[in-house]
């Protein structure tokens, strides 16, 4: 018998003395790593007992709406490559430029225009803006997991365009290890790195990323924490 | 303990699925609170596990939304219990799987694993295939006799609850948990003489 999933052992543990169950508890006799995790599944039963304060509560409620929320952002940031990728598509070239600023304020410019103009004219650009994304760890400042990462749009864009992404820790400071991003491990050196335009395009709806500082250290998850202004 | 209900599991499911924020919020209630709320076996608190080891309440539900969603790990549940209590797993597997890549695993949990194997080692004597096949054929013979001794027998053999909390789970006092283990024991022993593998 194969090796018994979460879901098989809470059935198990759940109803425990049917004859059915033979196999499975065989297994267990059988094999200290599916006992290890029965132990930890009849912890998630007695658990129920576990009295849970209202600030916890409250607690939970409020990461719900952030960590939720989060979903919109990364939505708004695919809905932008996205558009980005379908321009660079288009006939005209790889070069793009925002051919109307329409609504959007001045300080968005170059990128976010040129992604909701209408592709016309694409030439040249030669942006005064560069559009930047913050991306930032659950773990919060002073916990030694911390970092933040900011990715850079340049000002003129193709698919083999590297975007820069540089990852900082408390006080600003350059860290470097291992970013999982749109599902490539990528090293950092002096706390930067660059990933073609084209793996965004490649990996729309991604919503993973962590940090693992130096070598060995454990990866830290987050969450995308700010977009530019226009996309908010 | 909560009742599992296929088809109240399978809305609350696409709710998840679909990033709901009120589902989220029952799990990061019921699940991920109620974890850091309870100890491991050995009474020590998840809540400090995770902050010894740089995690605050937020990281860990990061974790669990990140792993669930961000990964798409979620798509693995296979509807044979409640969602709470299989989150509730990968809350604790998730904080123990941090400490351990950052080189600091919880230290009674290691204990724990020592003790399962020793007792395993015991069990199976000098664990021969022909000793494999005794034990596979004795706990199966006494699962279909008496399936209540046969689990007390595994709970206790490889020391997973102690004899108070396998009675409240089953019902029967702490008392006569030890006797059925006792019980269960020699008649393990005897059947395995009789099978002719093991000299225990």
């Amino acid at each position: 018998m194969k090796c018994l999933t979460p879901d098989e052992l809470l059935h198990f543990a759940m109803e425990p003395l049917k004859k059915e169950n033979g196999p499975a508890a065989l297994h267990l006799a059988q094999c200290a790593c599916c006992r290890e995790n029965y132990e930890l599944v009849l912890e998630c039963l007695a658990d129920d007992g576990n009295t849970v304060s209202a600030a916890d509560e409250r607690a939970a409620e409020e990461a719900a709406a952030e960590l939720t929320g989060s979903t919109d952002l990364w939505t708004k940031l695919y809905s932008l490559v996205d558009e980005l990728g379908k321009k660079i598509a288009a006939p005209a070239g790889n070069i793009f430029k925002p051919a109307s600023f329409g609504s959007l304020r001045p300080v968005q410019g170059t990128l976010l225009a040129a992604a909701a103009g209408n592709g016309a004219g694409l030439s040249s650009i030669q942006s005064s803006e560069e559009v930047k994304f913050t991306f930032e760890s659950y773990a919060a400042p002073g916990s030694g997991s911390y970092w933040k990462m900011q990715m850079t749009m340049p000002r003129t864009l193709s698919a083999s365009s590297l975007i820069l992404m540089k990852v900082t820790g408390e006080n600003g400071a350059l860290l470097d290890g291992t970013l999982n991003f749109l599902n490539q491990s990528t090293s950092l050196s002096c706390g930067c790195a660059r990933l073609p335009f084209r793996t965004f395009l490649e990996n729309k709806g991604c919503k993973e990323i962590s940090f693992a500082a130096g070598r060995s250290g454990a990866a830290s998850p987050g969450r995308i924490k700010f977009l530019p202004e226009a996309l908010r | 303990m909560i009742a599992f209900d296929r088809e109240k599991e399978d809305a609350f499911f696409q709710r998840l699925k679909e990033e709901d924020r009120e589902a989220w919020s029952i799990i990061f209630k019921k699940s991920v609170c109620a974890v850091l709320a309870g100890t491991t076996k050995n009474g020590v608190p998840y809540r400090q596990i995770a902050r010894d080891r740089g995690m605050n309440d937020i990281s860990v539900y990061g974790m669990l939304y990140s792993y669930m969603i961000g990964r798409g790990k979620l798509d693995n549940y296979g509807f044979r219990s409640p969602i709470i209590y299989w989150m509730r797993y990968y809350v604790k597997m998730l904080i123990l799987e941090h400490c351990k890549k950052n080189d600091s695993p919880v230290s009674d949990e290691k204990n724990d694993s020592s003790v399962s194997e020793n007792n395993n080692e015991e069990l199976l004597s000098d664990g021969s295939r022909e000793n494999w096949q005794s034990v596979e054929i004795c706990f199966s013979e006494m699962w279909k006799e008496n399936p209540m001794n046969a689990y007390v027998y595994l709970l206790r053999r490889y020391d997973m609850l102690r004899s108070k909390e396998i009675g409240a789970m089953l019902d029967i006092t702490p008392e006569n948990v030890d006797t059925i283990f006792h019980r269960a024991d020699k008649n393990m022993k005897q059947m395995l003489r009789r099978e002719g593998g093991m000299a225990v």
